[in-house]
């Protein structure tokens, strides 16, 4: 049985020359995160030496094969890790879809939001608030209050501003993805705007 | 350097290069798809039905108070004669309170987790803001004020 090697020992001084090849002392890496690599100056496409830890399991690629490298690391961690030319370009972020048309109809929707917020605030609840005086200097109590005029012309209105709002930034989220589908979204906001408005309007 | 060197670990500059060789080294890398992968999409749907329910919440939570205000008002000028005029004040506070704060609360939850790509975690937590929402306002109309609202 083979006694095992290390300087220092009775057999083997700290001085001594070693016996085989895989006994040379590891160099320090270059540009590497720690890891012991065996003497450089290989030319190119020579075997591959034993790796450091003789009982290490073979590094598994992304695409299944395995590779005999020093310390049984992936190979795509140690690319990752050394920053070299062909890390720089493959994981870059793919470029965002546009969907044409989509930020036009975001835009015009909150505007149109905007806008029908303004015409129902100054028109139609005036006028509920300027009837709700007169209802109830005339006797009359919750009706006054609670009537389908407050419900057509205040809440479904304030209900649909919202709606609308929150469904151009529904849009809006669909758009950064490059996502046709909210167009749906956009749509549909401008026709909870269009339903308040027809119900108020045909009161 | 245009193949693998396992002595520096410098990588292939080229893709596809030693692959199969003496080393068996794969240098393969994930190609950029367009746009994000199946399944990482952010619902649109979702992150406008999240903050749609904070603000119903809000209106209807003021409209709540305001109601209960003016019943109240109104009952002291023997205008009305309803069960709101019976209803421990307190009650009226807080039902308005508790829409408010459940339904900022669970749009708040809900939009987060949207923001995260958990659809069904948003989709429950908005299930259960509305549902919350509908049974205190239900519960508003029927037993405290005894009127119609809205």
């Amino acid at each position: 049985m083979t006694q095992p090697w290390w300087p220092g020992t009775p057999e083997n001084p700290a001085g001594s020359p070693p016996a085989h090849a895989w006994q040379q002392p590891q160099q320090p890496p270059h540009g590497s995160r720690g890891a012991t690599t065996p003497a450089q100056g290989h030319p190119a496409g020579a075997t591959v030496p034993m790796p450091a830890s003789p009982w290490a399991a073979p590094a598994v690629t992304t695409s299944g094969a395995t590779a005999q490298l020093p310390q049984g690391r992936p190979v795509v961690e140690r690319r990752e890790a050394a920053g070299g030319p062909t890390s720089s370009g493959a994981m870059a972020p793919a470029p965002a879809r546009t969907v044409p048309g989509l930020g036009l109809l975001v835009f015009l929707l909150v505007v149109a939001a905007l806008g029908f917020a303004w015409f129902v605030a100054s028109t139609w609840v005036t006028d509920w608030a300027l009837g709700l005086d007169g209802c109830l200097d005339g006797g009359g109590a919750w009706e006054c209050v609670v009537n389908d005029t407050s419900r057509r012309r205040v809440l479904l209105p304030v209900v649909a501003v919202l709606g609308a709002l929150c469904l151009a930034r529904g849009a809006g989220v669909e758009r950064r993805q490059g996502r046709a589908i909210g167009f749906v979204h956009a749509l549909l906001g401008l026709a909870a705007l269009a339903l308040a408005w027809s119900t108020g309007a045909a009161l | 350097m245009t193949i693998f060197d396992p002595y520096t670990s410098n990588q292939p500059t080229h893709p596809g290069l030693n692959t199969g060789g003496p080393t068996d080294v794969s240098t393969m890398a994930p190609v950029p798809t367009d746009g994000p992968a199946p399944g990482r999409y952010r619902s649109g749907l979702l992150s406008a039905l999240a903050p749609f329910l904070g603000w119903v919440s809000v209106v209807l939570a003021t409209a709540m108070g305001l109601a209960a205000g003016v019943a109240r008002l109104m009952c002291g000028e023997g205008r009305l004669d309803a069960p709101a005029c019976t209803t421990e004040p307190a009650q009226l506070v807080l039902a308005p309170a508790a829409v408010l704060l459940v339904g900022v609360v669970l749009a708040a939850i809900a939009g987060s987790l949207a923001k995260r790509r958990r659809a069904l975690g948003s989709v429950v937590a908005l299930a259960i803001g509305v549902a919350v929402v509908y049974l205190v306002l239900d519960w508003f109309r029927g037993t405290l004020l005894g009127l119609p609202f809205p």
